[in-house]
């Protein structure tokens, strides 16, 4: 079974593992993905401020700041990662299961292609909500509720992708990683119920047969958990 | 807009959000706002830091040490720390670190049996 501890030591060390896993597990759309979560969160907020949970090498911060000049930290628990990030500006090696932030410190709070591989993906999202002031924003891996939609999602990811990175010169056993996080997630309904706990929703879409969601929510007005 | 880190950071294990701030190394060059912050928290009064680029936070509710190695604010819980690294940062900056860290910091310290 993989633990976080495994997948920290993979990203560790192959950085470009992660940028590779992430194409293949967006059907190559992660960057037009990310693009399109940023300018719908600069549609409902103006964050000045922003946090980028698990950042890798800083592929969202990058977005963000071509879309505008903003304060992004980048935080991400592998040392290389943040050591070969393309973007200047703050970071903070961090577990995304304990924010080293104080509450309400960010505008908005985004992660993309990570919190999938949490062992607690709801303790990720009750720490991405203490420490926004106002929005937060998901990409993720997710599991579709239908049946079929899962089947053909799964045959993907354990048969396809490792050999399609293998085309692109890359050892397909480092790949097979993301089909046993796949395996243990929770169904997209599950997801739901737990960021309706914390947050109110925006927007969840799913894409690519419910392996991939994409979620906005705000700051609940009157706290009830 | 520019903002300080430290105001924002809080203890990744006791969630506590005053720091003492020990700077080891200067980056005169990598300017993330950082000036303010180590004024602010009285530690030190060098008013022309324009980053630290190796040094320790020091939680002042848990006392735990967190290091801040090349420009990059290491703040993960026990469970995630290298108990190696931290002990060879110690070591590395001895004599620029105060020996409470250096014997008793939490939590490791150069006294601290690996597991």
């Amino acid at each position: 079974m993989i633990n976080n501890k495994d997948l920290r030591d993979t990203y560790n060390k192959i950085p470009k593992f992660y940028d590779r896993a992430n194409a293949l597990i967006s059907f190559f759309q992660d960057t037009k993905w990310r693009k399109k979560l940023v300018t719908d969160i600069f549609k409902i907020s103006r964050p000045e401020k922003v946090l980028d949970v698990a950042s890798g090498r800083g592929e969202l911060a990058y977005i963000i700041k071509q879309i505008k000049e903003t304060y992004v930290v980048m935080t991400d628990y592998s040392e290389n990662m943040l050591n070969m990030s393309i973007v200047d500006g703050p970071k903070v090696m961090a577990s995304f299961e304990n924010l080293p932030f104080q509450d309400n410190t960010f505008d908005s709070v985004i992660s993309t292609f990570a919190i999938h591989a949490a062992d607690n993906i709801d303790g990720v999202i009750s720490e991405m909500e203490r420490v926004s002031s106002g929005t937060v924003g998901i990409i993720a891996l997710g599991k579709s509720d239908n049946r079929l939609y899962r089947f053909i999602a799964g045959l993907y990811l354990k048969y396809l992708q490792p050999y399609i990175a293998k085309l692109a010169g890359e050892k397909p056993e480092n790949y097979k990683v993301i089909y046993h996080i796949y395996k243990k997630l929770p169904l997209n309904s599950t997801i739901r119920e737990i960021t309706e706990k914390y947050l109110d929703t925006v927007k969840f879409d799913e894409k690519a047969f419910g392996s991939i969601y994409t979620f906005i929510g705000t700051k609940k007005k009157n706290k009830i958990y | 807009m520019e903002y300080n880190l430290i105001d924002m950071i809080a203890c990744p294990v006791c969630k506590g959000d005053s720091f003492s701030v020990i700077i080891i190394d200067k980056n005169e060059d990598y300017n993330t706002g950082y000036v303010r912050a180590v004024t602010n928290n009285k530690q030190n009064e060098e008013k022309d830091i324009k980053a630290i680029k190796n040094g320790i936070l020091l939680c002042k509710s848990c006392e735990r040490w967190y290091p801040i190695i090349n420009n990059v604010y290491t703040l993960l819980p026990d469970s995630y720390r290298n108990e190696n690294n931290d002990k060879k940062f110690l070591i590395k900056y001895k004599t620029k670190i105060p020996d409470t860290i250096i014997n008793n910091g939490k939590p490791f310290n150069i006294k601290t049996e690996n597991e």
